[in-house]
């Protein structure tokens, strides 16, 4: 049973270790399927997409690093 | 291939720590069959789940699949960003090592003919690193339909690093692992979003040749976030 849970845990923490950061990405996708046809041009429209993602990886990862060097701070 | 051999390369060398462990405190007749009854099932995943896919539609199996590789290659990437800026520790194959040791010494004797502690330990250490492994090469082989050169990659990896286990006996911490997980982080989030932007109809130009400015562009990015994330300890260091 701890195996199967171990596993499962496994494949969970394989997509998501930072669930506002994943939720993001998430929700960024979908606006993308939802609204980007219709607010831009097709062939704008996978740079537009990809460069929320860029923008989201910055942010993401600078508000990880911020909490990390005020642990260090603190430690 | 090369995504599927570099991210398997990673994976296997961890396993290969763990089951090396395991090998030197508790024997290797436990080690490598755990060890083995890992692969085999790793092996049944991927030839069950491989297929299955493909019979997906396209255009869903591409979003479905390009958004966990979105999540998947991001969390490796940002992970080695924050390792490459010095703001986590990278990750030491012999600590592992010694940590592990001391756990299966501490476990006690074997009772009976199988010793189902060290047994457990390497088919659990093989399963949990190779089901990243196992994810990559179903994702790239049912969104890029390239199962088998993904598959190749995998086993190639695995031989590569069975054989090097095999010939050295201690864990590989020469392996720059950081670099690795920076490189299929870059090349999985590149995917994914190529991926997703042909699922949803986006018109990639130059087609399948998009792909390269997404991999400089994730690397540029990446490395942005390095230089921000070095200079956030600086900063710090000097208030």
């Amino acid at each position: 049973m701890n195996i199967i849970k171990g596993i499962l845990q496994e494949l969970f923490s394989l997509f998501i270790d930072d669930v506002a950061f994943s939720a993001a990405v998430v929700a960024w996708v979908v606006i993308a399927g939802v609204g980007m046809k219709a607010a831009v041009p097709l062939v704008y429209a996978g740079a537009v997409f990809a460069a929320g993602l860029y923008l989201l990886l910055i942010f993401g990862t600078v508000r990880r690093a911020k909490v990390l060097v005020a642990k260090r701070g603190k430690g | 291939m090369v995504a599927s051999f570099l991210a398997s390369l990673v994976e296997f060398v961890e396993a290969l720590t763990i089951v090396l462990a395991v090998g030197t405190v508790r024997g290797w007749r436990p080690a490598l069959t755990g060890a083995f009854a890992g692969v085999l099932l790793l092996a049944v995943l991927v030839a069950l789940f491989g297929p299955l896919l493909t019979k997906v539609p396209l255009n869903w199996m591409q979003v479905v699949v390009g958004v966990l590789l979105l999540l998947f290659g991001m969390r490796w990437l940002r992970k080695a960003v924050l390792r490459s800026a010095g703001l986590i520790a990278l990750h030491d194959e012999e600590k592992e090592y010694e940590k592990e040791t001391k756990e299966m010494r501490s476990a006690g004797k074997a009772r009976g003919y199988w010793d189902t502690v060290a047994v457990m330990a390497s088919f659990k250490a093989v399963v949990l690193e190779g089901l990243e492994v196992v994810f990559i090469v179903i994702a790239i082989g049912a969104a890029g339909k390239m199962l088998y050169p993904a598959t190749v990659g995998a086993l190639v990896a695995l031989a590569l690093v069975v054989a090097l286990g095999f010939l050295l006996h201690r864990p590989l911490s020469n392996v720059p692992e950081n670099a690795l997980k920076f490189t299929v982080g870059v090349l999985l989030s590149a995917f994914g979003t190529f991926w997703v932007g042909e699922g949803f109809g986006f018109a990639w130009p130059g087609e399948d040749l998009a792909l390269l400015p997404l991999i400089a562009s994730y690397l540029v990015t990446a490395v942005i976030c390095v230089y921000i994330g070095r200079a956030l300890i600086a900063e710090e260091g000097a208030s």
